[in-house]
C-alpha cells in the first residue's frame, strides 16, 4: 500500500537540471549568469533553486525568473526545523507570501542551525544538527509541522560543516528524520563527501542502507581541500571543480534514487566558461538516472 | 531536549577558544551549569578539538554585524582610544546570550556599556544604543486583554539616562552622518574627529522617550520626570497609574484624565498578555 508520502510524490513534477540563487548573488562580480545560461544552455537551467531568508525576501532576478512562469523551488536560509519557537507567526505568515509570489514545486533547505538564538543578521551560521535520535525527531516534527503551515512539500537537506557529534551517522540520521516525517530529501552530495571525510569513511559508506527512494533533490557542488593543524579537510565553497568523492556519491545516487526529481549544480559564485564543463558531465551522467521522469526531462529539448 | 543545548555549547566553543580548551580538558567542569547527558558529555569528551578553529574570522564577522547597530559608541570607543571588543565573545553576557536563545545585540551594548564604565561618553551613549537595539526587535503582542490595565505600546520604550546623553548622542550621530552609508568601515580606517564632545552627568539623569517608526528608524524625546514615572509603572491596572498621576499632584478628577490624554495620544493602550 502506497505510504502518504508515496501519494504526495506523485504530485512532484521532475524538474531537471537547475542552478541555485540567493538574493542579490546575481549581481555579484564574476556571478553565474543565470539568463545567460537558460538562453544559451536551457537544459542546463530547467528551473531555479532560489535561497531565500524571509527578512530580504526575492530579488528582481528572482521575482522575473517567477514572473516568467519557468519552474522554481524555495531554498530557506533561516529556519531552525527543531526549535518550535522558531515557527513564529510573521516568519510563516512570510513564507507563504514569498512561496505565493515563487510558485516553487517544492521547499528545501538544510536541517541545521541557522541561527543561534533568535533569528537575527549577527547570529546568522549554518551548524549540522547533533545527531541522535531526539534531534531526529523534532528535526522531523519540524519538517511536517512547516508542511502543514504551507501546503508545500518539505525536503530537509543534509547541511555542510566540519564539526558533527552525536552517536548516529549522518545517513542513519537522515533516514530516521525521513521515516518519521514521512517525507523525501534533498541529499547534498558535496556535504556528504565533507561528512564521510571528517569521520574517515569511504564516500559511499551507509548509502547502501539508506532509502534512496527518499532522495527527490540532489545538490553537486565543487570544493577543495584543505588543512589546518594536521587537520584535513574539504571547503564547501562551490567552486566549478567537482571534488571525486562528491562525484562518486553523485553518480552512485543518480543510478540508485528511483524518484530523484531534480539536481542543481551549485556554482553560482562563478562565471559561465568555467562551469560550464561541470554541466555538460552532470547532463551526460543523468542521462542515465534510475529516474525515468528525471531522464524524460533532461533529455526533452 | 538536551540536544539544543549541546548545541548551544557547540556555538560557544566555536567562538571561544579559551572556552574550548577548558571544555576539552574537563567538561564535567567547564559545562557543569549546562544539562548535558552523560551521552552528550562524552561525544564533547570524543571531540576532535582541530576543526573548531578553522575560521579565524568568526568573531570579527559577528562584532562588525553588531557594531552595525552601535555607531556612536564605537565613534566614542575609537575617539577614547581602542578597547579590546572582540573580548565580548569571551564574556559570561556572551556565553548566557547563546545557552538561553537570547539576541546578541542588546546584550552586547549592555556588556559595552558595562566595560566603558571608567568612560562617562561611551558608557551612556552605549546604554542608550543598547535600549535602541532592544527597541528594534519587536516582541510577539499577547492575545488576551487583561481587563482594566494599560501598558506602552510595544513600538515604544523608556530609558533613563544620565543628563546630556541624547544631546552627546545627536552630536556623535552629526559627525557620522558625514562618514557615507557605511560608518562603521569609515570609523575603523580613519580615527574619528568628533569635535568637542558634550559630557553626560555624574549624578543627574534625563527621562528619554524612544520610539521605532514604521522605516526603521527612531524618534528620541525627553520627558518630564513625572510622566516617565507613569509610563514606567505600565503595563498596571488604570488605578495604580492614577495613584502615581496623583502622587505627582494630580487631583482628581485630573488623575483620570491624564490617563485618557495618554490613551488618545497613543502613549498607552489597553494591555494584553500571552495566553
Amino acid at each position: 500500500m502506497a505510504s502518504p508520502f508515496d501519494r504526495r510524490l506523485a504530485a512532484l513534477p521532475a524538474l531537471g537540471l537547475g542552478v541555485s540563487t540567493e538574493y542579490g548573488a546575481s549581481t555579484q562580480d564574476g556571478a553565474l549568469d543565470v539568463a545567460a545560461l537558460s538562453s544559451g544552455h536551457p537544459s542546463y537551467a530547467r528551473f531555479l533553486e532560489v535561497g531565500v531568508e524571509v527578512d530580504k525576501g526575492l530579488d528582481s532576478a528572482a521575482r522575473a525568473w517567477a514572473a516568467s512562469g519557468r519552474p522554481a523551488t524555495y531554498h530557506f536560509l533561516d529556519i531552525n526545523l527543531d526549535e518550535p519557537e522558531d515557527f513564529d507567526a510573521a516568519w510563516l505568515k512570510g513564507v507563504s507570501s514569498l512561496a505565493d509570489a515563487l510558485r516553487p514545486a517544492w521547499l528545501c533547505g538544510d536541517a541545521g542551525l541557522w541561527h543561534f538564538g533568535p533569528r537575527d543578521r549577527a547570529q546568522m551560521l549554518l551548524l549540522p544538527p547533533i545527531l541522535c535520535d531526539e534531534a531526529a525527531s523534532d528535526q522531523a516534527a519540524g519538517i511536517a509541522r512547516l508542511r502543514e503551515a504551507t501546503g508545500r512539500e518539505v525536503l530537509p537537506e543534509n547541511p555542510p560543516g566540519h564539526v558533527y557529534l552525536g552517536d548516529l551517522h549522518l545517513l542513519d540520521f537522515f533516514a530516521r528524520v525521513l521515516d518519521r516525517a514521512d517525507t523525501g530529501m534533498l541529499l547534498d552530495c558535496a556535504h556528504l563527501a565533507i561528512y564521510q571525510r571528517a569521520r574517515g569513511l569511504p564516500p559511499l559508506h551507509g548509502l547502501d542502507a539508506f532509502p534512496l527512494d527518499r532522495v527527490v533533490e540532489i545538490h553537486i557542488a565543487g570544493g577543495s581541500t584543505h588543512a589546518h593543524d594536521g587537520y584535513a579537510y574539504i571547503e564547501d565553497d562551490h567552486r566549478p571543480e567537482i571534488l571525486p568523492d562528491t562525484w562518486e556519491i553523485a553518480a552512485h545516487v543518480v543510478a540508485h534514487a528511483p524518484n530523484l526529481r531534480a539536481v542543481v549544480y551549485e556554482c553560482e559564485r562563478n562565471p559561465l566558461p568555467a562551469c560550464l564543463p561541470g554541466f555538460e558531465r552532470i547532463d551526460a551522467l543523468l542521462a542515465s538516472a534510475a529516474s525515468a521522469p528525471l531522464r524524460a526531462t533532461q533529455a526533452a529539448p | 531536549m538536551s540536544h539544543q543545548a549541546l548545541q548551544r555549547v557547540l556555538v560557544r566553543l566555536l567562538y571561544d577558544p579559551a572556552f574550548a580548551a577548558a571544555a576539552f580538558a574537563d567538561p564535567d567542569a567547564a559545562l557543569a551549569e549546562v544539562a548535558l547527558t552523560p551521552a552528550e558529555r562524552g561525544w564533547l569528551r570524543d571531540a576532535d578539538p582541530r576543526p573548531f578553529r578553522l575560521d579565524p574570522m568568526r568573531r570579527t564577522r559577528t562584532l562588525k554585524a553588531l557594531l552595525d547597530e552601535y555607531p556612536a559608541s564605537l565613534a566614542l570607543v575609537l575617539h577614547a582610544g581602542s578597547q579590546d571588543l572582540d573580548a565580548f565573545f569571551s564574556s559570561p553576557a556572551f556565553h548566557d546570550a547563546i545557552q538561553t536563545r537570547q539576541a546578541l545585540a542588546p546584550i552586547f551594548g549592555r556588556w559595552l556599556a558595562a566595560l566603558s564604565a571608567p568612560h562617562r561618553r561611551t558608557a551612556a551613549v552605549a546604554r542608550l544604543e543598547a535600549a535602541l537595539s532592544a527597541l528594534r526587535r519587536p516582541k510577539t503582542p499577547g492575545a488576551t486583554s487583561v481587563p482594566d490595565h494599560l501598558a506602552l505600546p510595544e513600538r515604544f520604550a523608556l530609558a533613563r539616562l544620565p543628563e546630556g546623553t541624547s544631546a552627546l548622542y545627536a552630536h556623535v550621530r552629526a559627525h557620522l552622518v558625514a562618514l557615507g552609508p557605511n560608518p562603521i568601515e569609515a570609523l575603523y580606517q580613519t580615527p574619528p574627529d568628533l569635535g568637542r564632545l558634550p559630557l553626560p552627568s555624574p549624578s543627574a539623569t534625563e527621562s528619554l522617550l524612544l520610539e521605532r517608526l514604521a522605516d526603521g528608524s527612531f524618534d528620541i524625546s525627553e520627558l518630564p520626570d513625572a510622566l516617565a514615572d507613569l509610563l514606567a509603572a505600565a503595563p498596571a491596572s488604570r488605578e495604580a497609574l492614577q495613584a502615581i498621576a496623583r502622587a505627582h499632584g494630580a487631583e482628581p478628577p485630573e488623575d483620570a484624565e491624564v490617563l485618557d490624554d495618554l490613551l488618545s495620544d497613543g502613549l498607552l493602550e489597553p494591555a494584553t498578555q500571552a495566553e
